[in-house]
């Protein structure tokens, strides 16, 4: 082993001891059974998978699905926008606009939620605002919505999919613009056949930093969706934390593990095979 | 064939162009020749359609044509970093041109080998412009403007990033090619060599104003304002007094007792014997005798 090598060793050690450890746990206690009053019993079954496969299960992933890529789809075109207006700025702009980026992180995630649950809510500043101003409303549609929800999936990932795409536009060279068209395209054709090509890359990562945890995100849609709108991180949350069923909701963490491994990888060989060409 | 009237370029506070004139025929090499920030990439990213003048008009064969985007241009314009399209193969660049254009595929594909040959790249198409070197990637630019039989070529510095040897080589290229094919350029450079040898005339350009347009014989031996002849060539500064005037060439007497005699641009209402003098003093390109070496003369 070269001495460099060793530098390595303390994020296997993390990798391997709350990573891995932990995620075995999980695959193991899916193939165990719920005891009576909410415990583990080590009785091998195969139940929860099938109870997974269930097609009340399948619906709420599948909603969860919708949901995630229509934020990674905001989110991309939102943050192609953002990002390039950011890497054209002025120079002495630029800093202050990704300081502005990076903002809300200062602030906890269920916070700035809440604040938003506030805003919207119940006797809330935009309900209050409507009441002024005499324009009906139905109150509880109004605060829980699946509008909502995506509206806060897409500003809380949104800054994954735009610190990527400005480091790409940043080093991107805008004379291929000029270039091309000095050759004869049009704004679109520029769009599609020069500046999204080599964005590939940083879009591609900003996207699965988005999709991956906009599809298991619990907090947003349970503070802003309300009952009506389960999501599978919900689901297996309610697993763990009300139902006590820890076999059915690792059972559905494993489901949703696969599926994200699986996406990842067919979207790595996909990219590979298109560099290949 | 191209004709440039008074186009001026002026931004909030600067003016990077005073009312520039300038006609260029067909078949020239023009060369538009001055020190960064003179304003000569400017004037060609207007003429381009990159930029739009803040006056002036555009005419080719008689037509108006600065109101045209730069993709309804038919110049097309090579870059100074060459700007290839990194994802695309050296063929796909090329062709990006005529795809536009919606020709047909065997038109494409003839064009581009065509111009592949021309240039003896033809083993480099499938090829990715990171692994070409600079002379090659400079190639690649020049065909993938040149395939779309542009009226005008315009080329922005299109050799300052190639080391000295492979430029007198591509000097020597892109003027046969010119010649060879009849085509219309107009070569920016601060390169006065590079303009002195390629081009058939010569615009000096200063401050964002065209200060002469001659062949490059006629403005390097006779250079009609003393920034042109710094500009285009070592220059020594002598000052002396003027003891003698013989038809065009004036005798002046140096600090030193010594003599040197050279042609003079002052008005001969203002010249008299005695005055106090700046004299520039050069190598010359053709003349190698001391006599010769001595021109612009100024009133101090």
């Amino acid at each position: 082993m070269k001495s460099r090598q060793i530098l390595a060793v303390p994020a296997f050690l993390w990798f391997g001891l709350f990573v891995l450890v932990p995620l075995l746990i999980v695959v193991v206690i899916s193939f165990s059974t719920r005891g009576t009053y909410g415990g583990i019993e080590w009785n091998w079954t195969l139940e929860n998978y099938h109870n997974a496969f269930s097609w009340t299960y399948l619906g709420i992933l599948f909603s969860s699905l919708i949901l995630a890529v229509f934020t990674t789809a905001s989110c991309a075109v939102l943050g192609i926008l953002m990002s390039w207006a950011m890497s054209t700025a002025p120079s002495k702009n630029r800093h202050f606009y990704v300081s502005a980026v990076v903002l809300p992180f200062l602030t906890n995630l269920v916070i700035r939620i809440y604040a938003l649950r506030v805003f919207v809510g119940y006797r809330g500043p935009l309900q209050a605002t409507l009441n002024f101003l005499h324009i009906p409303f139905d109150p509880f549609v109004l605060s829980q919505n699946k509008f909502l929800v995506l509206y806060g999936m897409v500003t809380t990932y949104l800054p994954f999919m735009v610190l990527p795409l400005y480091g790409a536009f940043e080093k991107f060279d805008f004379s291929l613009v000029e270039a091309a068209q000095d050759l004869g395209a049009g704004p679109w054709k520029i769009l599609f056949s020069v500046i999204l090509p080599n964005l590939k890359k940083a879009l591609l990562s900003g996207v699965l930093l988005v999709f991956i945890p906009s599809l298991g995100e619990y907090v947003i849609p349970d503070l802003l969706g309300g009952a009506k709108n389960m999501l599978y991180g919900n689901l297996i949350t309610e697993q763990f934390l009300k139902a006590r069923h820890w076999p059915l909701g690792s059972a559905l963490s494993v489901l949703m593990l696969c599926l994200l491994l699986g996406v990842t990888f067919l979207y790595y060989r996909g990219l590979g095979a298109k560099n290949v060409e | 064939m191209l004709e440039i009237l008074n186009i001026g370029k002026s931004f909030s506070r600067q003016t990077a162009l005073k009312s520039v004139n300038l006609s260029i025929a067909e078949g020239e090499f023009f060369s538009l020749l001055g020190p960064s920030g003179c304003g000569k990439t400017t004037l060609m990213r207007i003429i381009a359609g990159l930029e739009s003048a803040t006056e002036g008009r555009i005419l080719l064969n008689g037509e108006r044509i600065e109101h045209l985007q730069a993709a309804e241009r038919p110049f097309n314009m090579v870059f100074q970093k060459y700007s290839l399209f990194p994802h695309m193969t050296v063929g796909q660049n090329i062709a990006y041109g005529l795809n536009l254009k919606k020709l047909s595929k065997d038109e494409i594909e003839g064009r581009v080998a065509e111009i592949l040959s021309l240039f003896e790249m033809s083993d480099f198409r499938q090829r990715m412009p990171e692994t070409l070197s600079g002379g090659q990637a400079q190639r690649v630019a020049i065909a993938r403007a040149l395939v779309n039989r542009p009226k005008v070529l315009l080329l922005d510095e299109p050799l300052s990033a190639l080391d000295q040897k492979l430029r007198e080589h591509m000097q020597k290229e892109l003027r046969t090619l010119q010649q060879k094919l009849g085509l219309t350029f107009i070569y920016v450079t601060h390169d006065q060599e590079e303009a002195l040898i390629m081009s058939d005339r010569i615009g000096i350009m200063n401050k964002g104003e065209l200060v002469q347009v001659s062949s490059p014989r006629e403005i390097y031996e006779n250079p009609e304002t003393i920034f042109a002849s710094q500009f285009l060539g070592a220059t020594s500064l002598l000052q002396g007094e003027l003891v003698e005037i013989s038809q065009d060439l004036a005798t002046v007497r140096l600090s030193d007792g010594s003599l040197v005699r050279g042609k003079f641009n002052i008005p001969s209402d203002q010249i008299r014997l005695g005055m106090s003098l700046d004299t520039y003093v050069r190598k010359a390109m053709v003349f190698n005798r001391l006599e010769s070496q001595v021109f612009g003369i100024r009133d101090k």
